[in-house]
């Protein structure tokens, strides 16, 4: 088992030049390194009884290492025993004979001190031998045994064949040993021990192993013997770690940042052993680094564990600990935990005062391993030597840990920390204590001053003007409202860089916005704030502008701000000063710097309705004004704020750390009397998603009727305030089939579920019928290759059977028939059902629904067909159906096939044909597009000339018509003048215009107007408007050419009435294209 | 039904406990009143159910600085009641100049936000210290996002004299800026015993003669609705002049979800005989299948002894016989057809494979 890990160690103290090695070579090194190395730590021990049991292989590095072996190591692992062995019920004191024999050898009397305590030190080595030992001896079972079991569990787990590929022969003994309960191997551990060992290790090690059963109480016989065994191998891994790390700080000053040896010296005892007795487990080996391999993030996104439910949750009883007894570690999650998913294990460790990182570092104390850790994490992990628990390490931990860290290391360090903190909190609670004092002496003041000057003046003193508002009866939130720069909590960087540019406005106007300057801050005249709401935008932005020294002008959503508004009331405001700058009240210096204003434009994103045109309008004041303005938002992305682009410099704020805030919060919290320890900060901070203002609400809130909060009330409390939004499509379809809802383990209710889909209930069902496909459902759960396929396609046959039916029941609700009482059906038959078979991990980008532009796309052909059927209905008896099946395929090949075919020639035969029939021009270039499969109009080639020849002869014959609509006759086109609605019709309209030459248009109309009706004037019109200003006839056939697109295209979108309207209805159909 | 009448649990206060109803005084003839206005509660005291909140509330109505509210939950449960008790207790007299009270009823567009509740959050009123005007802003959620958009940085600059308080149903259709300026207080439903309790009051003022079943029918009929159960009591009580199980249910008219529970149930053990029983008893009680089939809908969906997968199974069926009865046809064979349908899914299929 643990040979890998003294692999790492013992390989860096020998090959430290090799690290720097490209990373690919790297692993395999180490794996061949791996067996010389663990006899060298073997072997500095216990040089006489492993040649016993020693295999030939050892032999040889034996004399070689034995020199080498490091001078440090004794005292550090010495130390490092005689720790954990006073807290261990048996201490084994009286054992030793041997190795002390053997130590003076090469301690060269060191020290007395160290010898004293040499004796439990080489006892866990003969520990290390027998793992090492016994992982060669079953290493032939194991193998099997490992291969078969991660096939079984997880058939993306690459570690196994990857580590066995790359290395030679005899070495995947110890990469199978990965495999982590066999229980042969117990088996054979313990036969071992008696068959090959000195008789005085045999108790202690039962007495070690003894030791770590009492906190693993749970799980079945099988589980805790294999982490008992696991443990204590690993415990001794640690020693060598920490061994060889001293011995390597103390040798090459560069290495490796010493951390255990750190821990060791003024760590108390009593903590120390329940964190050596923690059984550890030992993490697997990274997989080799390939740098040809790209890591694909869609394959491995499952990966982190963080996604799917725990496999057995709730199988474990999850045990209550002191309080705060975790303070001061520092955990790391990685892999699928056995049986708490991760939310829930960051959540006890956070309880109990612990912190959690999202990856592992120097500072890490544990990382919690579950299966499937990332590979990256678990590089990192072996590189810096961090202990690895697994889950039930972590619960045996919190059994286990005396209140508040007990006196050990880290919780003392904590502690300290703690005092700092809560120093500087009451520091800044004095500070502001002072300042509201100060504020109400300075009001006092004034007030007297106020009434001096009064009775000077022999008036009766007036009465007080304004009542500075009692802080008692202020909203916390604007209580505590930030006052100074170092209030802010997070976001600094960009306060200042407002403030910076707030600065420089002047001289930035002075250049004329040319100098853009270091930081680009010169360029602009406005900038806009966005980020999501309650971090301090308006705070920020009023309190650069006060340290600036700005006079501040503010508008909101309060105030309309239409175009009109925009245009008229801003630039009265443009060059204005301000009062301030030139008086003041009473008793109070003119500050001249008051002078200048800033515009803070509060919640641009709020322009709704009665805003008409007030976005554009701000745009274009914001390219030309002589104030700089602040704009703010929540959502810079949102199509409406496009008009800002480029014109104003983007300053996006971000959600504070929890850092960040805490102290703050903290620091209100002792202002007010309220008792937060800082667990509940966090809780707090993390439940609220960062917004301060609500926190600062919720503290207020709480405040009401209690003095203390514990971590439960606060997590309840946050639960309660968590602020409910109307999630978007593409979230209730993530959350749907990949948010784990439908996960065994998942506390979602069926009536939770059926929410979901009311969230947005036009579109719920459309996402989950566009995405379904996308998932690797975790129905599918254990099954490999065919077996996987096959579950996985019934699985998605049920999804689309249900979906089916939903469809049914979504055509009695919209249908004829407005069955609106049919919607909790739907619901369950389109977006629940179907997710519950499906949902898994989400294999791609969740796209938007293309039923929409399908759906219309269906319309507008069934409109042609419609059309066409009416124009053949003299000659041809087929409903819609018979014509688009049995006519249009004929027609196609008669008419598009041949003008392909024969070209020009054959233009007046299909015009004959489609006379015959009735059929316009329109239709033509419909049938063209309702072509499919061969007859698809990708496929049809039609020469320019035959076009051309086709269109002018269509143009210049005259046509049947077999009837005639009555909105045909009337209204001819001069509905052209019609008002648009909307702006964009407006301007698309304009670039129409533009591109397009005028006469043209008015061609266009008049052709229009006059379609059936004044055809041979027309035609003389076309012809004239041809022949005139071109002379050369292939010109002009692209002109028609041309026109004769505009034809088609004008038809493509505009509803059938709107056809005789002309030109503006071909301006939009356009328009949109 | 496990309602024992003298239960005192989850009173909101002592005071609620102990007193005796007294209809309010502030209609002129109280009779003319139905029973939800004429005793709907003048004090927070008298509040009953989310004893927690209503406590908090108390706190602020003697402190004052109330801070921005939410109050969302289920209809019937004493949102609007609390926040009118609330700013009744803190204005006192001036509640008719310091309060503006808005429902849906009112126009609240982004004209009336920019005009009325602007205009009213700078009008100036004297108060005592500690004491803000208070705008109350009821059915919040049928507000546009315009109109809430408007009220953010109203809220935030008044805060010196105006209070918002907001009541709705669901508070995620309240924009999530206005959610984090406000304290968020979330009702829950009221439990059956704090129902009992009340309509014991109302039931002893109006000397209502009643017997146990009738007020555990009212009780099963409202579902946490308080609005709900003292409607029905006193349709019941003008109806029939006496509250018993079955005049309540006359009144409520739905099938008693009891029932279709047992026949569900019944039909998740393969019983089908028991099943169809129960369904006769229910359509000759008269019940449309319309109502048959939609409380099948409903307890199925919560039924908490049935697993997902079976759940969600029968719903299909129940749903495709919905589809049916709505198409018009209305028998009870189509009943009986989902019935044994349902029984049929967890029943061993080679059963139905015809012997050879």
């Amino acid at each position: 088992m643990p040979a890998d890990i003294r692999s790492f160690f013992g390989g860096k103290t020998n090959t430290p030049i090799r690290e720097k090695e490209s990373k690919k070579e790297e692993d395999s090194k180490k794996k061949r390194s791996k067996s010389r190395k663990i006899i060298d730590d073997s072997d500095d021990d216990e040089p006489a009884p492993p040649s016993k049991r020693a295999t030939p292989k050892r032999a040889p590095p034996k004399n070689a290492v034995k020199k080498e072996s490091p001078k440090g190591e004794e005292t550090s692992t010495a130390d490092y025993f005689a720790m954990s062995s006073k807290a261990k019920p048996k201490p084994a004191k009286s054992t030793p004979t041997k190795p002390k024999a053997v130590e003076p050898i090469e301690s060269n009397g060191r020290s007395s001190a160290r010898k004293k305590t040499t004796a439990s030190y080489s006892q866990p080595k003969d520990d290390d031998d027998f793992a090492f030992l016994d992982d060669d001896e079953d290493a032939g079972d194991d193998i099997f045994a490992a291969d078969v079991k991660k096939n079984g569990k997880h058939k993306d787990d690459a570690y196994v064949e990857v580590d066995s590929d790359d290395e030679p022969l005899p070495k995947p003994k110890k990469t199978s040993t990965k495999s982590k309960s066999v229980t042969n191997k117990k088996n054979e551990d313990v036969d071992m021990k008696e068959v090959g060992d000195d008789d005085f290790v045999v108790p202690d090690d039962s007495d070690d192993m003894m030791d770590i059963d009492k906190p693993v109480t749970k799980s079945g016989s099988k589980k805790r013997k294999s982490v008992d065994l696991e443990s204590d191998e690993d415990k001794d891994d640690i020693t060598p770690a920490a061994k060889s790390s001293k011995s390597k700080s103390a040798k090459q000053p560069p290495a490796k940042k010493p951390r255990a040896p750190k821990k060791n010296e003024p760590e108390s005892s009593a903590v120390r052993a329940i964190l050596d007795n923690i059984p550890t487990v030992r993490p697997p080996t990274p997989p080799p680094q390939d740098p040809d391999h790209k890591f694909d993030w869609r394959k491995a996104g499952a990966g982190g564990g963080n996604a799917g439910p725990p496999p057995a949750a709730g199988s474990k009883e999850i045990p209550v600990g002191e309080e705060n007894c975790l303070v001061g570690l520092t955990f790391v999650f990685t892999g699928l935990l056995e049986t708490l998913s991760r939310e829930e294990g960051q959540e006890l460790v956070k309880r109990y005062g612990g912190k959690v990182t999202g990856s592992p570092s120097s500072k890490t104390s544990f990382v919690v391993l579950g299966t499937d850790a990332g590979p990256s994490k678990l590089r990192k992990i072996s590189d810096l030597k961090i202990k690895t628990i697994n889950e039930d390490g972590l619960l045996a931990l919190i059994r286990t840990m005396p209140a508040n860290g007990g006196d050990g290391k880290a919780a003392e360090k904590n502690l300290e920390k703690k005092k700092a903190e809560l120093e500087k909190i009451k520091k800044e609670a004095e500070e502001m204590e002072r300042e509201e004092k100060s504020k109400a002496l300075e009001a006092k003041k004034a007030e007297k001053e106020r009434r001096r000057l009064a009775a000077e003046k022999g008036i009766a003193p007036p009465p007080p003007t304004i009542r500075q508002p009692d802080p008692s009866s202020q909203l916390w939130t604007s209580k505590y409202a930030p006052t100074s720069m170092n209030q802010i909590c997070g976001n600094k960087g960009q306060v200042e860089k407002i403030q910076n540019w707030l600065k420089g406005w002047a001289k930035a106007h002075k250049y004329g916005f040319a100098m853009k300057g270091p930081e680009g801050l010169g360029g602009y005249r406005a900038i806009i704030v966005h980020g999501p709401p309650g971090i301090g935008k308006t705070t920020a932005a009023h309190l650069a502008a006060k340290l600036a020294g700005y006079d501040v002008l503010e508008s909101n959503a309060s105030d309309t701000r239409s175009k009109k508004m925009v245009e008229s009331g801003l630039n009265e405001v443009l060059n204005n000063n301000s009062l301030l700058g030139y008086f003041a009240g009473d008793g109070k210096k003119v500050d001249e710097h008051k002078k200048k204003i800033v515009l803070i434009m509060d919640e641009v994103d709020g322009m709704s309705a009665g805003d008409r045109g007030g976005v554009g309008a701000l745009a274009k004041v914001c390219k030309k004004t002589d104030i700089p303005l602040i704009l703010i938002c929540n959502d810079r992305k949102l199509p409406k704020m496009k008009p800002f682009d480029h014109v104003t410099l983007d300053v996006p704020f971000r959600r504070p750390t929890v850092e960040q805030v805490r102290s703050r919060i903290a620091t209100i919290c002792h202002r007010e009397g309220l008792k937060l320890p800082p667990n509940v900060i966090d809780a707090l901070i993390e439940g609220s998603n960062k917004d301060i203002r609500q926190i600062i609400n919720m503290i207020s809130t709480a405040k009401l009727d209690q003095t203390a909060m514990d971590f439960d009330k606060g997590k309840s409390m946050t639960k309660a305030w968590e602020k409910h939004v109307v999630l978007k499509p593409w979230d209730l379809c993530q959350k749907l089939l990949g948010g784990g809802m439908f996960a065994p383990a998942s506390k979602a209710t069926l009536n939770d579920k059926i929410e979901l889909y009311f969230n947005d209930h036009e579109f719920s069902y459309l996402m989950v019928q566009e995405n379904f496909l996308k998932t690797k459902p975790s129905l599918i759960g254990q099954l490999n290759g065919k077996e996987a396929n096959l579950k996985a396609l019934q699985l998605a046959d049920q999804a689309a059977e249900s979906i089916s039916d939903g469809d049914l029941v979504d055509r009695m609700i919209h249908g004829s028939q407005q069955q609106w009482s049919l919607m909790p059906t739907h619901a369950v038959f389109s977006t629940v059902r179907p997710a519950s078979y499906v949902a898994g991990l989400v294999q791609s980008q969740i796209a938007f629904t293309s039923w929409l532009g399908n759906n219309s796309k269906m319309n507008k052909l069934l409109r042609y067909v419609k059309e066409i059927q009416s124009h053949m209905r003299l000659r041809s008896s087929g409903d819609r159906h018979e014509i688009r099946q049995q006519y249009l395929p004929v027609l196609w090949t008669r008419m598009i096939k041949r003008l392909e075919m024969e070209g020009k020639d054959s233009v007046d035969e299909v015009i004959d044909l489609m006379d015959s029939y009735f059929l316009t021009k329109d239709d033509f270039d419909y049938m063209m597009e309702l072509g499919l499969g061969p007859q698809d109009q990708e496929n049809v080639r039609l020469e320019t000339q035959t076009k051309s020849a086709f269109t002018r002869l269509y143009n210049a014959r005259t046509h049947p018509l077999p009837f005639m609509k009555a909105s045909n006759v009337v209204a001819p086109a001069k509905m052209t003048k019609e008002v648009p609605d909307l702006e964009e019709a407006m301007e698309e309209e304009d670039d129409e215009i533009a591109v397009e030459p005028k006469e043209e248009d008015d061609d266009e109309t008049d052709l229009k107007k006059d379609k059936y009706i004044k055809q041979p004037k027309v035609k003389k019109q076309a012809a004239e408007r041809k022949a005139a200003p071109r002379k050369a006839s292939k010109t002009k056939a692209k002109n028609d050419d041309e026109d004769d697109e505009d034809d088609g295209s004008e038809d493509v979108k505009p509803k059938k009435a709107a056809k005789p309207r002309g030109r503006p209805a071909g301006a939009k159909g356009k328009g949109k294209k | 039904m496990a309602v024992t009448k003298g239960d005192e649990m989850g009173e909101s206060s002592t005071a609620a406990a102990k007193q005796l109803l007294k209809p309010n005084s502030n209609g002129i003839a109280n009779y003319e009143l139905p029973w939800v206005e004429k005793y709907r509660p003048v004090f927070l005291d008298d509040i009953v159910g989310n004893t927690e909140t209503i406590e908090r509330l108390k706190i602020i109505a003697r402190e004052g600085n109330m801070p921005h509210m939410i109050i969302s939950g289920m209809p019937g449960i004493g949102k609007t009641t609390s926040v009118l008790c609330l700013a009744r207790q803190l204005l006192g007299d001036n509640y008719k100049e310091a309060v503006l009270e808005l429902n849906a009823s009112d126009e609240r567009g982004i004209d009336v936000v920019r005009n009325r509740i602007k205009g009213f959050a700078q009008k100036k009123v004297t108060l005592p210290q500690g004491r803000q005007k208070l705008v109350i802003l009821d059915e919040a959620d049928s507000m546009t996002s315009g109109a809430q958009q408007a009220l953010r940085r109203t809220m935030e600059i008044y805060s010196s004299t105006t209070r918002f308080a907001f009541a709705c149903n669901q508070s995620n259709k309240i924009i999530e800026p206005l959610q984090s300026r406000c304290a968020i207080l979330r009702y829950s439903r009221l439990t059956d015993a704090q129902i009992v309790k009340r309509l014991l009051q109302i039931i002893e003022a109006e000397k209502v003669e009643y017997s146990e079943d009738g007020l555990a029918a009212l009780v099963f009929s409202a579902e946490g609705d308080m609005r709900q159960a003292i409607n029905n009591l006193q349709s019941t009580f003008a109806g029939f002049g006496f509250v018993s199980g079955d005049n309540v249910f006359k009144v409520v008219d739905s099938p008693h979800p009891i029932k279709v529970q047992a026949m569900i149930k019944a039909c998740y053990e393969g019983k089908v005989d028991a099943a169809l029983e129960t369904l006769k008893e229910l359509w000759n009680l008269g019940y449309s299948s319309h109502d048959i089939i939609s409380t099948m809908f409903r307890v199925t969906k919560t039924i908490p002894t049935l697993s997902e997968h079976s759940k969600l199974e029968f719903i299909k069926e129940i749903g495709f016989t919905h589809m049916k009865i709505l198409e018009g046809v209305q028998t009870l064979l189509q009943l009986s057809g989902c019935i044994a349908r349902l029984a049929k899914l967890n029943m061993d299929s080679r059963k139905f494979i015809a012997p050879k």
